[in-house]
């Protein structure tokens, strides 16, 4: 249900219900007041009238009946008229009666039949009552006539009585029932009345509650819980309060919208910003750092210069004291040389000597050489008769196995022999003695033939051995050979190198003689070096003076940058809580 | 030595009963046969054989223009199959054991003379159920006897052919 109300529209709406409610109850308060009223009227102009007539008439009548009866107990005609005036009265408040009740056509005829009765009695009383007194005073003449008469007067009083009676009750019991009808109406519309008022006090209640709670109070629990939110939670930002009803809540969720988008882009902006200050402080630190870091080479690298300078200036002390003493060495140098110069003249002739001696060696080796290759020679024929017999063993072999073989074929003879022998029986028995012997001659040369065989292996072995040997000794005269004339080669080597060296040797002479005189000339140039080192001394001592001034600006400047990174390292501080604090809220 | 010699031949004397036996060798067990039944002993081993014959009969033998059998005692015997070699030999029986018939043999021992009573019959007892190998086997055994280069079983060459008949 959506209301386009403000809340004082709204508020004026539930007492407007309320009104409503109250004015239902009050239209019905009134119609049945008005009820009563008609109702209570009509009492008090036709009913109470009417019963206080019919009560005077019944009075009236008992009090002209008394006053008759005095008329005739007394005889006084005065009384009678009185009467009279008392009929007169009776038939007035009847006829009053009569006009009270129009409507009413049964009441009306009861009323005017009571009224003609009345007359007709009252005219009969009257005559007798009147003839009653002039009796009493006068004769008593027609007594029982008169009596008679009473007699049936006083029927016509009992039954007349009655009527008026009847009708007094009657319009008695109608008052009270019409009491007793609008008694009851009235309980019966009080309690109505009652309900209906509490319904609508209800039904108002209700409906004002509903409408509060509707259009009231749950936009503000709603714009409530949001701020709460906002003001307590993680801060988000991107929430948005709805904007429902066009009411002052409506108007109060759009402009705190509006903030809210303002205040967003504000926090935007700083948590860019704030990036921007952290990038660029963190930059500077990183520039700081780096000056300080080129700071510090600046100051090492004019510490090392002044370290070198200073080393620069021992150097060239000790370059001017080494030339001093360069000047005296070049003095022993030159004593020196004219040494060398002697000697090498001694190299020469000891050299023309190694090279006789190694004309010697090389024939001697050239000799060795024939020998060596003579025993190789010898070798190969020695290997070759060995080789042969070798062969020969072999065939000796293939002779032992024909041997084994003639020694079996021969066991066999001697077996088949004694088989023979034994069938003879007695008669073979010395056939079979030969027969056994011949036997044992078969197993002896195939012993034997084993024998030879195993010495043919040994044999045949040991020539293997032989001539692998022999075949080692050629190995080691050829390799003899070998080093034997790379001996010659290299004593030709030697030879060629001795008399290079010789050549050498004279002109190392004359290079020797070159060398003094260039030592005499550079023993001039070295003092002409000390004095350009000691004006060198003075001018290295002025430049270690303007290094250590760089280097005492460079430390001054450092102590700046650092300083300078501190800062920065605070800024970059500042400027992480400045991202934490905006990144608490939600963009 | 010479006391026991003497001793031998003076039980020979007593019993005068000594038999002499060609003695052989199949896989190291060494047989015998009585060399009375022995024709010849021969080395030159050229067999032809004969197509369908049974596995025993290994085929036929030309010895100096007579056809002789040849039997192969490794099968009868059931051991397993050996090749001829230079050692192998053919023992050739007399006619009286039977027709020419030999059985081929590893190895050719020496002749050996025993006394009868050192061998051990052997009893036939036909009752005991046994398989056809050992049947054959207890067929051709004729007893055992101890000497000092071994036991020597002796088979009776006239059964041979009876076994080879038999199957």
């Amino acid at each position: 249900m959506k209301m386009s109300l403000t809340i004082v529209q709204k508020i004026w709406m539930s007492l407007g219900i309320l009104i409503a409610g109250y004015f239902l109850t009050m239209l019905l308060g009134f119609i049945h007041g008005f009820q009563t009223e008609t109702r209570l009227s009509k009492i008090s102009n036709k009913l109470l009238p009417i019963t206080i007539q019919s009560k005077i008439t019944l009075l009236k009548f008992k009090e002209q009946i008394e006053f008759y009866d005095l008329a005739a107990s007394t005889g006084d005609e005065s009384l009678v008229n009185a009467a009279d005036k008392c009929s007169f009265e009776i038939l007035k408040s009847l006829k009053n009666i009569l006009n009270f009740y129009k409507l009413n056509k049964e009441k009306n005829y009861q009323i005017t039949q009571i009224i003609n009765d009345y007359k007709k009695f009252n005219i009969e009383a009257k005559n007798l009552y009147s003839s009653m007194t002039k009796t009493k005073n006068g004769s008593i003449k027609n007594k029982n006539d008169v009596s008679e008469k009473s007699f049936m007067i006083e029927q016509k009083i009992k039954k007349l009585k009655k009527q008026l009676d009847r009708i007094s009750s009657n319009y008695s019991k109608d008052l009270s029932i019409e009491f007793n009808a609008i008694v009851k109406n009235n309980n019966q519309q009080r309690n109505i009345n009652l309900f209906v008022f509490i319904i609508v006090v209800f039904a108002c209640i209700t409906a004002v509650y509903i409408i509060i709670t509707r259009s009231i109070t749950s936009p503000l629990n709603n714009v409530t819980s949001m701020l709460k939110d906002i003001a307590e939670g993680e801060g988000n930002l991107t929430t948005r309060l709805p904007v429902e009803n066009p009411d002052e809540i409506g108007e109060l969720a759009k402009w705190f919208n509006n903030f809210l988008i303002r205040l967003q882009s504000i926090i935007k902006q700083i948590t860019e910003n704030a990036i921007v200050l952290n990038r660029s402080s963190t930059l500077l630190s990183e520039f700081s750092g780096e000056m300080i870091h080129g700071m510090k080479q600046l100051i090492d690298h004019s510490e090392t210069a002044s370290e070198a300078i200073h080393q620069l200036h021992e150097n060239i002390n000790s370059i001017a004291s080494s030339a001093e003493q360069m000047s005296a060495n070049i003095n022993n140098v030159s004593n020196a040389a004219d040494h060398i110069a002697n000697n090498m003249n001694k190299v020469t002739s000891s050299t023309e000597d190694m090279s006789h001696s190694i004309n010697s060696i090389g024939k001697n080796i050239q000799e060795g050489q024939k020998i060596s290759a003579d025993a190789m020679e010898l070798a190969n024929i020695a290997s070759e008769n060995m080789n042969l017999l070798g062969t020969a063993a072999r065939e000796i072999g293939q002779v032992t196995v024909a041997i084994k073989r003639i020694a079996v074929q021969t066991n066999l003879l001697a077996l088949n022999a004694s088989i023979e022998a034994s069938t003879a029986g007695e008669a073979g028995r010395g056939f079979s003695v030969v027969a056994e012997k011949i036997k044992q001659f078969a197993s002896q040369s195939t012993q034997s033939a084993e024998n030879i065989s195993k010495k043919i292996e040994d044999m045949q072995s040991k020539t293997e051995n032989a001539i692998s040997v022999i075949e080692n000794v050629t190995d080691i005269i050829g390799k003899i050979n070998q080093s034997s004339s790379y001996i010659t080669s290299t004593v030709e080597n030697q030879m060629q190198t001795s008399s290079d060296i010789s050549i050498k040797l004279s002109e190392v002479n004359k290079g020797t003689n070159t060398i003094a005189t260039s030592i005499s000339e550079s023993a001039l140039g070295v003092q002409e070096m000390s004095k350009n080192t000691g004006y060198a001394a003075l001018k290295t001592k002025d430049f270690t003076e303007t290094i250590e001034q760089m280097r005492d600006l460079a430390e001054s400047s450092n102590k700046s940058a650092k300083k300078v990174q501190s800062s920065a390292v605070e800024l970059t501080e500042l400027a992480v809580q400045l991202n934490k604090m905006v990144n608490t809220f939600i963009i | 030595m010479e006391e026991k010699q003497f001793s031998n031949i003076h039980i020979s004397h007593q019993a005068e009963k000594m038999r002499q036996f060609c003695t052989f060798r199949i896989d190291r067990h060494l047989f015998g046969v009585d060399i009375l039944d022995v024709k010849e002993i021969i080395d030159e081993i050229f067999i032809t054989k004969i197509h369908h014959s049974q596995d025993e009969i290994l085929g036929f033998i030309n010895v100096r223009g007579h056809v002789h059998l040849v039997l192969d005692l490794r099968r009868l015997l059931n051991f397993e199959i050996k090749e001829i070699d230079e050692a192998s030999r053919i023992i050739l029986f007399t006619s009286k054991v039977g027709e020419s018939f030999g059985i081929l043999v590893d190895l050719i021992e020496q002749m050996i003379e025993v006394n009868e009573k050192q061998i051990e019959f052997h009893k036939q007892d036909e009752n005991t159920i046994m398989g056809v190998d050992q049947k054959r086997f207890n067929m051709l055994e004729l007893g055992a006897c101890k000497l000092e280069q071994g036991l020597v079983i002796i088979l009776e060459a006239k059964k041979f052919l009876e076994v080879i008949k038999n199957n």
